[in-house]
């Protein structure tokens, strides 16, 4: 009898929370199609640039590095006020040499190289900060194809002196290569079309992704740098600017291709690890968020939706077994009262962080609209990702218990070339 | 019988979505969306594109006087005059010596290329401009594309300015016009013969400003850094600004005012008599969502652009 209790209160909280996504989603949703999209700064022209610095993390990126470098050179920006930091990270493979061959070509080039037992991005990052010359630092991953533009779309955000930190759109390149691949990119769309567009739109709390974007670099000096025990050093710093008062940007224009996982097994490994980052970083921000000064009541819910996202699809695992378990026990009416409301949540929010609204949505401003054909198919990642997020939360539980120092897993590259979308 | 009717109704329906799914999944390969890798951003773009095509004629589309646009179409090259039709038609290319525009041209059709000076009394309606040198113009001119100067573009009637008027030295204008967007390293508006006056700050403020409500800049302020407002902000006479003024609503700037910086708004802009916007050898901008008035004499240094339209009005 108590359990059933216990059961029938988790799955009405967890029907409140689904219901509150439901509506976050259609009001994103929403907001893309119907409403008027609030303005980003990119039309703004400003000489003198500002000066930056582009830090691109790489261990062992032999494959891929020279597409990043070479488009990075091409890119319309002032040398006088570019330096460009790859940070080979313990490499064994030929990527020191190679980012040594493009310095001595490009002196604006000036990579460091890191020997030392603490790799990982965010150690990588906080010893190029300590060497950047720029007041803006921008990011980009290795296997990241910049285009020529984009430096001077992030960077026109932080003429705004409330911005602390600017997102650009992430485009997989490798669409076609399989099932997998077809399916991230429509995550893709509907993640940054719908969900970072909606939320700058209407004030809330756009995340900060670790690539294609930049933050200030002596807002995170003073800040105290990246957080290495922290696998997810994009949420984290997301959480500690607008904990500390700053706002995040989104451009939207300012896109930039990478390549997806063309593995089960590699989006297995790295969604565990998102999911055991992303949930670091809800342990330590929940109650800072919910305390913060800077934020209002709208965008405190808004966040800790965000910091929940990798929560929920444990949550709704535990949900569906004990929905189940009470079902075969006969407790459960599926037309009564608040059970009605629990599925008609869960039916709503199906696929939760990849809702079925926002990908529909983001599909159709793409200009993809046949892919709306492809939804159902995201079942696969929904019962996919449920497992592995789960784990992913497990182990961030298992961080903050033991204290464990986190290592860092490389994703691997498949280096495609499609469309000579390459040759840069 | 019954029951099994519906069940194979219900395994029918259960997956007839993912049928559907599988065979676009079969059908479409699903290509990476397009981003241009190319591209970047010129205030002149119009211009500087009608342009290269322009270059790139072979001497056969030269001789047969066609140009590949999105279209082929038609041109014409001046030999000693300018046609003294009412409408000009076909694109016009000027590839050398001194014209004037007779009186009787009121429309041209298509773009049109001056390689030399121009100054032009007509009022003209026309799709598209650009002058090698400086262009001139007396009469109210009604732009439907886009204007543009390899050097000085001066403006004395009454105008709709288009999509883009933009030259790359100084754009005068002297009278009421509209606009969608102007730039140049020095737009200057000169509505009246008044000097601009010397400002003298008493207070200063050494730090950025993030305000969450309306807020106003007192008169003979100096503001060293930025200011960001989360409603509109009033900026008062004689006041100096260092760095840029950023708003989600309205930011209205009265007279005698100096903005180093850039100006953002998330809806319009207004802007005041004996006003500069950015510094001599920069580069600064004035970006609105919605409008921008222009109510005096202004300098910016760079560009104005809103995506409803400016005007300029003399008060």
């Amino acid at each position: 009898m108590g359990m059933v209790l216990v059961m029938k209160v988790y799955l009405t909280i967890l029907a409140f929370l689904l219901l509150l996504y439901t509506v976050r989603h259609f009001v994103f949703s929403h907001n893309r199609l119907l409403s008027k999209q609030k303005m980003y700064y990119n039309d703004i022209i400003s000489n003198p640039p500002q000066k930056v610095t582009v830090i691109v993390p790489m261990h062992n990126e032999e494959d891929v590095i020279h597409f990043c470098l070479d488009s990075l050179i091409k890119i319309d920006y002032d040398k006088n006020y570019l330096q460009i930091i790859p940070v080979d990270d313990n490499s064994t493979d030929k990527t020191g040499e190679i980012v040594d061959g493009y310095a001595a070509k490009y002196p604006y080039i000036q990579p460091i190289h890191r020997h030392c037992e603490n790799r990982g991005k965010p150690a990588g990052l906080n010893d190029a900060i300590q060497v950047a010359t720029g007041d803006i630092i921008v990011v980009f991953d290795a296997d990241y194809r910049p285009n020529k533009n984009i430096l001077k779309s992030l960077t026109c955000a932080f003429l705004d002196p409330e911005v602390g930190a600017v997102m650009g759109r992430v485009v997989p390149y490798n669409t076609s290569s399989n099932l997998l691949t077809r399916l991230l990119n429509m995550e893709r769309s509907g993640g940054y079309q719908v969900d970072q567009q909606a939320r700058y739109n209407l004030n809330l709390v756009p995340q900060y992704g670790g690539t294609v974007g930049g933050f200030r670099r002596d807002v995170i000096l003073e800040l105290g740098g990246f957080n290495t025990a922290i696998l997810a050093e994009d949420t984290e710093l997301t959480f500690r600017l607008i904990t500390n008062g700053y706002r995040i940007a989104y451009a939207n224009t300012a896109e930039c291709y990478e390549e997806s996982p063309e593995t089960w097994s590699q989006r297995a490994k790295q969604i565990r690890r998102w999911s055991r980052g992303h949930n670091q970083v809800l342990f330590h921000y929940f109650n800072k968020t919910i305390t913060s000064p800077y934020l209002t009541f709208i965008q405190k819910t808004d966040s800790i939706l965000l910091l929940l996202t990798y929560a929920m699809p444990l949550f709704l695992l535990i949900g569906q077994i004990f929905s189940l378990a009470l079902f075969l026990m006969g407790k459960i009416d599926l037309f009564e009262g608040i059970w009605l409301l629990t599925y008609i949540g869960i039916f709503n929010s199906f696929g939760n962080f990849a809702p079925f609204y926002q990908i529909g949505t983001g599909l159709l401003l793409d200009g993809v609209e046949d892919d709306v054909l492809l939804l159902p198919l995201l079942l696969l990642n929904f019962y996919f990702y449920m497992y592995y997020i789960s784990r992913g939360f497990f182990d961030a539980i298992v961080d903050v218990c033991t204290r464990r120092t986190v290592t860092w897993d490389k994703t691997k590259r498949f280096v495609n070339d499609q469309s000579g979308k390459g040759e840069i | 019988m019954d029951f099994y009717v519906l069940l194979i109704a219900f395994i029918i329906l259960a997956l007839f979505p993912f049928l559907l799914a599988l065979d676009q999944f079969h059908t479409d390969k699903g290509e990476a969306l397009g981003i241009n890798q190319d591209y970047i951003v010129d205030p002149r773009y119009f211009a500087k594109s009608f342009i290269a095509y322009a270059k790139k004629l072979t001497r056969e589309d030269f001789n047969e006087r066609k140009i590949k646009l999105r279209d082929e179409e038609r041109f014409l090259i001046l030999d000693n005059t300018f046609p003294h039709d009412e409408i000009i038609r076909p694109i016009v290319l000027e590839i050398g010596g001194n014209y004037n525009l007779p009186k009787e041209v009121k429309t041209l059709k298509k773009e049109v290329v001056f390689k030399d000076s121009m100054i032009i009394d007509n009022d003209l309606t026309m799709k598209a401009m650009h002058g090698e040198e400086d262009l001139t113009f007396n009469g109210d001119i009604n732009v439907q594309r886009w204007l543009d100067s390899e050097n000085n573009l001066t403006l004395n009637g009454v105008n709709n300015l288009g999509v883009s008027t933009t030259c790359n030295n100084t754009l005068t204008i002297t009278n009421n016009s509209s606009f969608k967007r102007l730039y140049a390293p020095k737009v200057q508006i000169r509505l009246t013969d008044d000097l601009p006056s010397t400002i003298t700050t008493t207070s200063t403020i050494d730090e950025d400003l993030i305000e969450k409500k309306d807020y106003v800049v007192n008169s003979h302020t100096h503001l060293t850094k930025s200011i960001k407002g989360h409603k509109s902000i009033e900026i008062m006479p004689y006041t100096i600004i260092d760095g840029n003024v950023f708003a989600d609503g309205d930011i209205i700037i009265h007279d005698h005012v100096h903005i180093k910086g850039n100006v953002f708004s998330q809806t319009l802009v207004k802007i005041g008599n004996d006003v500069t916007i950015g510094e001599k050898d920069t580069t600064r901008s004035v970006v609105c969502r919605y409008t921008i008035e222009i109510l005096g004499n202004c300098t910016i240094y760079g560009l104005a652009r809103c995506e409803e339209g400016g005007t300029i009005q003399k008060m």
